[in-house]
């Protein structure tokens, strides 16, 4: 009788996932990652949500160069750009946990640097999306003056491509 | 929004009234755009099929966002986010309607400053929790 296999790969369902490179990515720290806040991104982000409080809509459309942003702001603008990229990790990954710790104001116009480091791997056999890898990424988020804004923990579940036919 | 909320008004236990929202499909387009998120399993479908999902899923971040308007609404604008914390249950959709909600879980003074905790929930039209959620927020 044949052992149970992943979708693509052929791997025995019971095999680690976890490569030789994931273990040493495991600590490792990014190049850092710079953005601006930008009022007109920071402006189309509330439309898309349907923003509808009108100290935040008057801030963004006021005469204060540097008006505080919604913190939503900061996690959008920030999410993609910011996860380092682990090696071997199969290609699909869904967010499965984000844990954000806000220490002062983010503005228009702030110049962000965020520090990234692949926190931990763990592999989880079972679950919504069977055997899978959850990559738990850190980043440190400063201004441009050096102050520190945010800390981030984020969670995402890496797992293979689902066969077509619908066999895994 | 309501009114701005005191510290002393806020009861723990106090349930905040669920919400329901719909995230069309145009709306989840113009923030993936807005934030630059061009994650394939955001607005493609076949994409989002070969990873065994119904269809094109709402972002992260925007349910993340979701829940923070929906904490600032019912706050009126008082207190400032000190934290947030979510976990992803499961996938919502485009233009499949959602509720948030949540609860006063505690209030309480620490260092000087009083803070109180949330627990925020999003569950999809089935009933069927998408994301558990905690939130700390601190007020003057």
């Amino acid at each position: 009788m044949s052992e149970p296999t992943n979708a693509r790969d052929g791997q025995a369902a019971d095999e680690s996932l976890i490569t030789p490179a994931m273990q040493a990515a495991i600590g490792s720290e990014g190049e850092p990652v710079r953005v601006e806040i930008s009022r007109e991104v920071v402006r189309r982000m509330a439309e898309a949500l349907d923003e509808d409080d009108p100290a935040i809509l008057a801030a963004i459309d006021g005469d204060d160069p540097h008006p505080v942003v919604p913190s939503y702001a900061l996690i959008c603008i920030l999410s993609h750009m910011s996860e380092m990229r682990v090696p071997d990790v199969p290609g699909h990954g869904l967010m499965a946990a984000d844990d954000w710790t806000y220490l002062n104001p983010v503005r228009v116009g702030d110049r962000i640097t965020v520090r990234p480091r692949v926190a931990d791997i763990q592999e989880r056999i079972g679950g919504r999306v069977g055997h899978s890898l959850f990559v738990r990424h850190e980043w440190i988020c400063a201004n441009q003056n050096g102050v520190e804004i945010a800390r981030v923990r984020r969670t995402i579940a890496h797992y293979p491509e689902r066969d077509p036919a619908g066999s895994a | 929004m309501s009114a701005p909320r005191t510290y002393a008004e806020i009861r723990e236990g106090e349930e905040l009234p669920p919400q329901e929202r719909l995230p069309t499909h145009r709306k989840v387009l113009m923030f993936i755009g807005a934030s630059w998120q061009w994650v394939p399993q955001f607005h493609e479908q076949a994409t989002a099929e070969r990873m065994g999902l119904e269809g094109p899923i709402v972002p992260g971040p925007a349910r993340m966002a979701f829940l923070e308007q929906f904490l600032r609404r019912w706050l009126g604008g008082a207190g400032t986010l000190k934290r947030i914390h979510i976990t992803h249950r499961r996938p919502d959709y485009h233009d499949r309607p959602i509720t948030i909600g949540g609860t006063v879980t505690r209030k309480y003074e620490e260092d000087g400053g009083k803070l109180v905790d949330f627990e925020l929930w999003i569950e999809n039209q089935a009933g069927m929790p998408s994301v558990r959620g905690n939130a700390t927020v601190t007020f003057d």
